[in-house]
């Protein structure tokens, strides 16, 4: 193989892997970001967590309490 | 006579050549737009969402202020406070609210909206730093030792806590301990840096000095060193998003990649030289570093999927940072890992894979999914473009203004 073709099969194979791996992490980063917005959490901490702290990150889904959208649309207006 | 009709042609051809660039541009800003307007929608939701979560049942408010609410509990017996403050991190405003009960003990702690990089704040969360505010009292400054490499996030949470705590703080103990902050505080010396090496670079691009090539190695590492190692202030696909959403208005932990965005491209378009690739990008200059070592040759693909597919990508992630309203949690750059080791996985593996390459490539990263080489085909062909369109409006008023004024066909005059 010519010294010129290879560098171009490598150029070909370090786009493809690059592009692949950059794709890859930007849908992991909107499929992460989309949870967030779904389950209403980017971070919710409560003193009851801290007290109970185990190993598990100190993050609480938390989508069906207290739903008082009323009250707070109108401090939020 | 021919060659004018030639060269008409060729303009007529040349505009159909760029018929699907210009289309392409035109697409790009409608797109930005639309994200930008349905994340709008989408983040006022969010917000009220998250903020109902922090309310206790059957609670009832008894004053509302501008950001702070008290709040009584078992018919009147308990009261406590929901209050939001914000900080200012890396990709601008964090909003955080509190819960304080009635002795100024921090019961709740919510990041309501955050514009940092995941991985940043991944950093913060499993180290526990917001959980070392649940507990404390706000009769004193909240006080949480910074996460080492995530300083300005951790800063920008610590400070939102410290304005949320702030009014019930005065309400409850008549103390008032934080003052506010001008957006302008957050310039600091790396910004100046960031100009002096504008500069620099400026001088030695019009420099005919025999040790040129010695200036641009010397301004190359000073950035490796400075914007890279020390700041780690690159400008990212993120910094652009952060410029046009204009998140930047209301303060930045880190101005530095802004002031290197901003200027690249204020050069790119009054000389049409891109100065910060050349000599000021310490990602390059680390690829041009190891192409010392092996003077590997410059490899362009010529396909235009090399070409559209890197553009493809850097509009996805605006537009997703637009919609999101968080333009740097999508960063797809190596930055992060290789001056900083934080970033997911891929980027990891990227990263790895870039440096392997630069042995037997020449900048293989800025040669094809560097965002700066689509940020820079872009302003070229809007710059490009917006002149070709004053030439044909010159044209276009010359020939009006030379046409009788009439109209009146030349044979009714003979």
């Amino acid at each position: 193989m010519e010294k010129g073709s290879f560098r171009k099969s490598v150029a070909f194979a370090f786009f493809t892997v690059a592009s692949g791996l950059v794709i890859f992490s930007g849908f992991n980063a909107v499929g992460q970001l989309s949870r967030t917005s779904d389950n209403l959490q980017p971070v919710y901490i409560t003193q009851e967590q801290v007290e109970t702290s185990t190993e598990q990150p100190a993050i609480k889904l938390n989508t069906e309490q207290w739903k008082k959208l009323d009250i707070i649309k109108d401090m939020t207006e | 006579m021919d060659t004018r009709r030639n060269k008409s042609n060729n303009n007529k051809r040349q505009k159909i050549r760029q018929l699907p660039e210009k289309l392409a541009v035109i697409g790009s800003i409608i797109l930005l737009i639309i994200a930008w307007v349905l994340g709008g929608a989408r983040l006022s939701n969010l917000e009220t969402e998250q903020l109902s979560h922090l309310l206790p049942e059957n609670a009832q408010i008894v004053t509302t202020d501008q950001s702070t609410l008290k709040i009584t509990t078992n018919a009147g017996q308990d009261t406590q406070w929901l209050s939001q403050g914000s900080g200012v991190g890396y990709g601008g405003k964090m909003d955080i609210a509190l819960m304080i009960d009635d002795q100024g003990v921090i019961k709740q702690l919510a990041i309501l909206s955050s514009r940092e990089t995941a991985s940043y704040l991944q950093k913060i969360i499993a180290a526990k730093f917001p959980e070392q505010m649940v507990g404390q009292s706000i009769n004193n400054i909240l006080q949480v030792d910074a996460i080492s490499g995530a300083t300005l996030s951790s800063s920008a949470i610590l400070r939102g806590a410290n304005l949320a705590a702030e009014p019930v703080r005065q309400e409850l103990m008549n103390l008032s301990l934080v003052g506010s902050r001008s957006p302008w505080s957050y310039f600091g010396w790396m910004d100046l840096v960031a100009l002096l090496a504008f500069a620099a670079a400026w001088q030695i691009s019009k420099t005919r000095h025999p040790q040129r090539k010695k200036m641009e190695w010397g301004l190359m590492l000073t950035s490796l060193v400075l914007f890279g190692f020390y700041a780690s202030a690159l400008f990212s696909s993120s910094t652009l998003g952060i410029l046009i959403s204009g998140t930047w208005i209301s303060g930045l932990g880190n101005y530095t990649p802004l002031i290197l965005l901003v200027l690249t491209v204020v050069t790119l378009l009054s000389t049409n030289k891109n100065l910060y690739c050349d000599m000021i990008c310490p990602f390059g200059t680390t690829q041009q570093c190891l192409a010392k070592i092996t003077n590997p040759p410059t490899v362009t693909l010529k396909h235009s999927i090399f070409t559209w597919l890197p553009r493809v990508i850097f509009l996805a992630v605006l537009a997703a940072g637009l919609y999101f309203r968080n333009p740097a949690t999508i960063a797809y750059e190596p930055f992060g890992i290789m001056f900083g080791m934080t970033g997911s996985i891929q980027l990891f593996i990227l990263t790895f894979v870039i440096i392997l390459t630069s042995l037997m490539i020449y900048r293989p990263w800025c040669k094809t999914l560097c965002p700066v080489g689509a940020m820079t085909d872009f302003l070229k062909f809007i710059k490009a473009w917006g002149k070709q369109g004053l030439k044909d409006y010159q044209r276009k008023t010359k020939t009006t203004s030379a046409r009788p004024a009439n109209n009146i066909p030349h044979r009714s005059l003979s």
